[in-house]
């Protein structure tokens, strides 16, 4: 890859990720749950993605992403509103943004005039215009475009510093070849601003009696910032030691300084109400002297505490409080190298935030941050991260497997030696296997993601459905912070996707059918990810119709899945929904319900070493539970003989071990040896009859039986000849190189070189009664 | 575990290689002589154990380890219907490259490096099929006295019974 390929390549990587990230907070905003960070989050995305695509002359993406860009800009200065609404058409101009990074990167642009329609929804929120009535969503973007077809609004500004961005990022590629993508924000406003600009310098000091009257001097700022560009400095030296603030004065000021062509009348116009409660004096901007600042501009915009807190505090407190009780100093945040920003806890709330109105707020801005401090793009608050190439950690996975092989080999070489010779060493080999434990789970760990990658796109989805369908939702996430494998994420989605679709399109009823059924009209929609044991569990349930056994019965019949004398059990029916062509949706909806449903998700899942499964009370709703390996490399196993071959149980599916007394077995006609076991008939596999091995051990009293459980949670007793022991083993693919073998997970490769099988309890179960071969145990 | 590979490979290297002209590895099981295309041969070792599969075709031995990766490996008398092999430690592994996959397939020994032009390689009329399967030599080498087919590896990926499906 020449250096420039390189570049782009880390380009649209990070696009990718900026997008995504732009998602969630899309997605907090349009559910409500929007911090003043997150409109702020959005526009460095998009500002990010326009930054790279100027540096590499993707100039469609620059001037959409530009669009976007002074939307998000103005909303995050409080000048335009994130209604529902606008919100919408943020979340249609975010895909059209996807769509261009996605065709700029694979090199197929969307057809020309794909990004209008939303670019001129995007501009009439500029212009200041409500989008079009309140009709669901933009979802006809079309519609949109031509009904501001004709405003042929573009506010001056942007296209002013559009165009002398992209001037400005040419020239730096012409120059450099490459211009670093994450743009200082500030560069925008630092070029925006006229060189002698025009406005007025405000002090502003409240009496108590401002605060009395219930004035808010945020408020006003607020008022001023309509006005022009706003720059707040705090006056703190009236401010007394923590002990003497006395909670209802007013110990503040403000120096601000306005950039506006606004007449002097509006300004006084602001402080009408309050200027007899506070000393005010405006002057114009070239006579008045500001105080000194620092480098930066000042204070960011009011609408961004985080910030504002962060750039602000060292310039204005000169010195620590001395009444103040603390060793550090107490107005500086502590920006820790893992992004978290920490106040220290006895800093008194003034001395941290210049504002009064602001200053309850800080700490609780400290405490949100904590809590998402992995969300929190913002260039100051990311963690550190190095970008690693996926196959570079799967080398290292692989390497810890070869490890974990040849400890178990050494193991074996050590128990071989005599007696009192090998304690020491053996000791030191224990240590090492410990070792060797958490270095594998850190090893894997790195490839772990949280599910949230996956969640984070259900509310969409499902607002999407819902919308098509005319039903109501309400979707419940849970476990969104549960860790799993990469490659199980990422072939996790699809089937989950289609699971959603299926519960909406399928499960839940209509508001109308709803009510009658006594149900409130929202149907609930619930996703829910775990860790349990060496598995993770995802149940979908809804609380809709259920699904009715007799009909599936009637269906299957239909299609000849069932002879006419076949009377299957109500879970044998449940589970025919995952036959190939199976739907019992009379009208095939365009969403799901097309044959191609239920049977794929099950061999989507099988795939990945996971199950799935149903269960459903009528009228009440349906669950769908997928339970999956958490890892794909490493499991703990239990080494059983079965004549001359080894093979492993997953110690996570065995309940007990034990040897049958006389008397324990009964060997009933047409179901095979099955085992009492404290009240409990459990049936007999036995391994050795099942696999055709000649010299495995047939009399299962001589034998040892394991009781495992099956994912459906029925247990079953395997019939071994001995148990050999206990190991981490390395989860080697059979299929790779082979194909599926029934009843076998994959296989690894014992201390001694050998290849062992793994097996997989539920499949075994299932071949040994479909091969009716159960009655042989 | 005796690796003859870069012996062999190094012959290969040696020879004088022309427009089509392509070397094949050719190797026996009783009498006959068989060759695949040398540029599909990882590498070839002496027989080791394979731990069987359950419940398996016939022809397939079972899967061993090869440096960490699981490959079965294929009895070739097996699949020619010629009965299973008794193996000893005599016999030879010849690890294939057939597309994603790596497989082995178990043969007497290997015999020689062929060097073969388009002209020497005959393709066969008549192909014999076993039980509908499609057949695994359609063209032999004919170079001197000798005749030696060429296996269809693709084919062997696939199990016996889903290629008699196919």
């Amino acid at each position: 890859m020449s250096g420039l390929e390189e570049f782009r390549a880390t380009y649209f990587q990070e696009c990718s990720e900026l997008l995504e990230d732009m998602e969630t907070h899309l997605i907090d905003l349009s559910e409500g749950s929007a911090s003043s960070e997150t409109i702020n989050a959005i526009f460095r995305a998009v500002h990010s993605v326009k930054g790279g695509a100027g540096a590499f002359g993707l100039n469609r993406l620059v001037h959409f992403s530009h669009t976007f860009e002074n939307l998000l800009d103005m909303m995050r200065e409080g000048t335009r509103e994130a209604t529902p609404d606008a919100v919408s058409v943020l979340l249609k101009a975010s895909d059209v943004l996807n769509d261009l990074v996605a065709g700029s990167r694979d090199g197929h642009e969307p057809a020309a005039g794909h990004e209008d329609a939303i670019a001129k929804a995007l501009q009439a929120l500029i212009a200041g215009e409500a989008p079009v009535a309140t009709d669901a969503a933009p979802a006809v973007a079309d519609d949109l475009g031509e009904d501001f077809a004709d405003l042929e609004f573009t506010p001056a500004m942007a296209d002013e510093d559009l165009d002398s961005d992209v001037a400005a990022a040419l020239a730096e590629e012409e120059e450099f070849g490459f211009t670093p993508i994450a743009m200082d924000d500030d560069m925008l406003d630092d070029a925006a601003a006229p060189a002698a600009p025009a406005g007025f310098v405000i002090r502003f000091a409240p009496r108590a009696d401002l605060f009395r009257r219930a004035n808010e001097p945020l408020l006003l700022f607020r008022e001023l910032k309509r006005l022009g560009e706003l720059t707040v400095i705090p006056d703190v030296t009236a401010l007394p030691a923590l002990a003497e603030i006395d909670a209802e004065a007013a110990y503040i000021g403000w120096t601000l300084r306005l950039v506006t062509d606004a007449e002097r009348i509006r300004i006084e116009d602001v402080f009408d109400f309050v200027v007899d409660d506070c000393d005010l004096s405006i002057e114009p901007l070239d006579t008045a002297e500001l105080p000194e600042m620092s480098g930066n501009a000042g204070l960011p915009a009011l609408g961004e505490p985080e910030e504002a807190v962060a750039d602000v505090v060292e310039p204005v407190v000169t010195e620590p409080e001395p009444a103040v009780d603390c060793d550090e100093d107490p107005g500086v945040l502590h920006v820790e190298a893992d992004g978290k920003v920490e106040t220290p806890a006895t800093a008194t709330p003034a001395a941290i935030v210049p504002m009064p109105s602001a200053a309850p707020r800080a700490p609780q801005h400290a405490d949100a941050q904590d809590d998402r401090n992995t969300v929190v793009a913002g260039a100051a608050a990311a963690a550190p991260m190095i970008r690693v190439g996926l196959d570079k950690v799967d080398r290292v996975v692989n390497m810890v497997g070869e490890i974990v092989i040849i400890q178990a080999m050494l193991a074996e070489r050590v128990r071989e030696l005599p007696e009192g010779e090998h304690s020491g060493l053996f000791q030191g080999l224990e240590e090492l296997m410990n070792q060797t434990r958490s270095l594998q789970e850190n090893v894997m760990s790195i490839r772990a993601q949280p599910m949230r990658s996956i969640f984070q796109r259900l509310p969409r989805q499902v607002r999407e459905v819902a919308e098509r369908v005319e039903k109501k939702v309400r979707l419940e996430t849970v476990g969104e912070l549960t860790e799993v494998d990469k490659t199980v994420v990422e072939r996790l989605s699809d089937p989950l996707t289609h699971m959603v679709r299926n519960a909406i399109d399928h499960g839940l009823e209509g508001p109308e059918d709803r009510r009658k059924a006594g149900k409130s009209e929202t149907g609930t929609l619930r996703v829910s990810a775990e860790q349990k044991g060496g598995r993770i569990v995802i149940e979908v349930s809804d609380d809709g119709r259920g699904i009715d056994p007799v009909k599936v019965l009637d269906k299957a019949r239909e299609r000849g899945l069932v002879g006419p004398d076949d009377h299957p059990s109500d879970e044998e029916i449940m589970d025919m929904i995952f036959r190939p062509g199976f739907s019992t949706k009379e009208a095939v909806s365009d969403l799901s319900g097309r044959g191609v449903g239920m049977d794929v998700v099950r061999r989507n899942i099988q795939e990945l070493g996971g199950r799935v499964s149903v269960r459903s009370t009528l009228g009440r709703g349906s669950t769908f539970q997928l339970i999956l390996p958490l890892t794909l490399a490493v499991t703990d196993g239990m080494l059983v003989a079965v004549g001359s071959e080894t093979y492993i149980l997953p110690i996570a599916s065995i309940v007990e071990c034990l040897s049958p007394q006389q008397g324990d077995i009964t060997n009933l006609v047409g179901a095979g040896n099955v085992l009492r076991l404290r009240g409990e008939v459990i049936n007999l596999i036995n391994l050795g009859a099942v696999f055709n091995n000649p010299v495995a051990e047939r009399d299962p009293y001589k034998a040892v039986i394991l009781v495992v459980e099956a994912d459906d949670g029925s247990k079953v007793g395997v019939v071994v000849d001995e148990i050999k022991g206990e190991q981490q083993v390395v989860v080697k693919s059979i299929e790779k190189n082979y194909r599926a073998i029934p009843g076998v997970a994959a296989a690894t490769i014992l201390g001694n070189g050998d290849v062992a099988l793994i097996l997989d309890v539920t499949q075994l179960v299932e071949h040994a009664y479909g091969a009716r071969l159960a009655a042989c145990a | 575990m005796a690796r003859t590979t870069p012996d062999l490979l190094q012959s290969a290297d040696n020879a004088v290689v022309g427009e089509g002209v392509r070397q094949y590895i050719a190797f026996t099981v009783d009498t006959q002589e068989y060759a695949v295309d040398i540029m599909s041969v990882r590498e070839i070792r002496v027989w080791s154990r394979a731990t069987p599969i359950p419940n398996s075709e016939p022809d397939v031995l079972g899967v061993v380890n090869l440096r960490g990766t699981i490959i079965p490996i294929i009895d070739i008398r097996a699949r020619f219907n010629q009965g299973r092999t008794n193996v000893t430690n005599n016999h030879v592994v010849v690890i294939l490259q057939v597309g994603e996959k790596l497989i082995g397939i178990l043969v007497d020994s290997v015999s020689d490096i062929l060097t073969a032009g388009p002209d020497e390689i005959k393709p066969l009329t008549m192909q014999e099929r076993i039980s509908g399967e499609r057949p695994m030599i359609t063209r032999v080498i004919s170079k001197e006295e000798r005749i030696v087919s060429l296996i269809e590896i693709d084919l062997l990926t696939i199990g016996r019974a889903d290629l008699a499906a196919a």
